[in-house]
């Protein structure tokens, strides 16, 4: 069926890593099929596996998120939040890729890992430009309000935390952003 | 038994499986209550709600999947039980805003590291509606009075705030196990954390 229809590669990888993140999403990594996968695009299961290789290769594809933080080194502490926040949006309300990956981390050590490394390599360099001291121990508590935040508004949808608009939220959130990248390292 | 190959240790590991194994051996109805929830709670801790089946916490038990019906009726019925659970938060009226932070973080760690109970019900509540409803009742219920008795004003925001950072601190250390904050001594992160809760639940309010 898949094949008379004339079909772009690049269209059909693009499809199948969108019906990926929607699986994954939906369902996590382990309960995630290549064939349902494929069922959903309208293609064979060894045209995924020819295109993305294994499961764990298509979802460590599929959830491949770009964070773009901005360089932080010459900013002024009170701006930090206002620079970051609206990235931070962007990859959980705008871009399904993150909460697949969170979800999917709940109850998947591969999916764990790949959130913990995404972290460690897209994220924590750029916090670093800001953070005087403490590096790691700074950017640990950072990452944790920043997946509370996440969890709790747009997976859970806690009202409280659900209901503020997104300023609302970057007031609340920006002395919390500045305590714990510059603020006074706790004695 | 009598497998070519098996261990005498193992052996005697599967005698003791077949003597607790099922309705032979005599079983007190409220242990038994209590073996399943038990089971059920490291079921959907590890598994998350949808994953997890009754059969297999029956078998955890060993008991038949029917008798975990009779007991509990359907799952979801035994997750309620299972998530059904008090977290003993103190009065936080009339705290020093310094000590809130940290009687917050004892509580904290108490709840999340010797009770099973709350890590289930956050892995199944991220992959679940009914378990995120169930949690959602949890912080209004039993989490939001207490913190809302900290705060000088604004108090749905801040105490739902509070609840957020907590929750991050819970996935990001407990379920992620992510290196930077895993591996923060106790003493480090409450260091770290309680100028956030104090900020969030009694700092100057966002305007």
């Amino acid at each position: 069926m898949a094949e008379t229809r004339p079909r772009d590669a690049a269209q059909t990888r693009a499809d199948i890593l969108a019906a990926a993140r929607r699986r994954f999403a939906a369902e996590g990594f382990e309960r995630t099929t290549l064939r349902a996968i494929a069922a959903d695009v309208g293609v064979d299961a060894a045209l995924v596996i020819r295109y993305f290789g294994s499961k764990q290769d298509l979802f460590a594809t599929a959830t491949e998120f770009r964070i773009d933080l901005p360089d932080l080194s010459d900013a002024d502490p009170d701006d930090i939040a206002d620079m970051l926040l609206p990235r931070y949006f962007a990859v959980w309300e705008d871009d399904h890729t993150f909460l697949a990956l969170l979800r999917a981390a709940m109850t998947s050590r591969v999916a764990a890992d790949t959130l913990n490394q995404t972290l460690a390599t897209h994220v924590a360099p750029t916090l670093m430009g800001a953070t005087p001291d403490n590096h790691m121990k700074r950017i640990a508590v950072t990452d944790a309000f920043v997946i509370g935040l996440a969890a709790t508004r747009s997976v859970l949808a806690n009202p409280p935390v659900a209901n503020l608009t997104r300023e609302e939220l970057s007031r609340w959130a920006a002395p919390v952003f500045r305590q714990l990248l510059v603020g006074p390292a706790p004695s | 038994m009598g497998r070519p190959g098996l261990s005498s240790a193992a052996g005697r590991a599967g005698a003791v499986v077949t003597i607790s194994n099922g309705q032979r051996r005599p079983r007190n109805a409220s242990r038994t209550r209590a073996d399943i929830l038990a089971a059920a709670r490291r079921r959907f801790g590890a598994e998350g709600y949808e994953r997890t089946t009754l059969r297999a916490v029956a078998a955890d038990v060993g008991v038949d999947a029917a008798l975990v019906i009779r007991y509990f009726g359907s799952k979801q019925n035994l997750f309620a039980a299972a998530a059904d659970f008090t977290i003993e938060l103190p009065d936080l009226s009339g705290l020093d805003p310094d000590d809130v932070a940290n009687v917050l973080l004892q509580r904290f760690f108490a709840v999340w590291e010797e009770d099973e109970t709350f890590v289930a019900l956050l892995r199944a509540a991220m992959t679940s509606q009914l378990a995120a409803e169930t949690l959602r009742q949890v912080f209004a219920q039993q989490v939001a009075p207490k913190l809302v008795s900290a705060t000088p004003d604004h108090p749905v925001q801040r105490a739902g705030l509070t609840g957020a950072f907590v929750i991050g601190l819970a996935i990001t250390r407990y379920v992620l196990v992510n290196p930077p904050v895993a591996n923060l001594s106790r003493e480090e992160l409450c260091r770290w954390a309680a100028p956030v809760i104090r900020q969030l639940l009694t700092g100057p309010a966002a305007l």
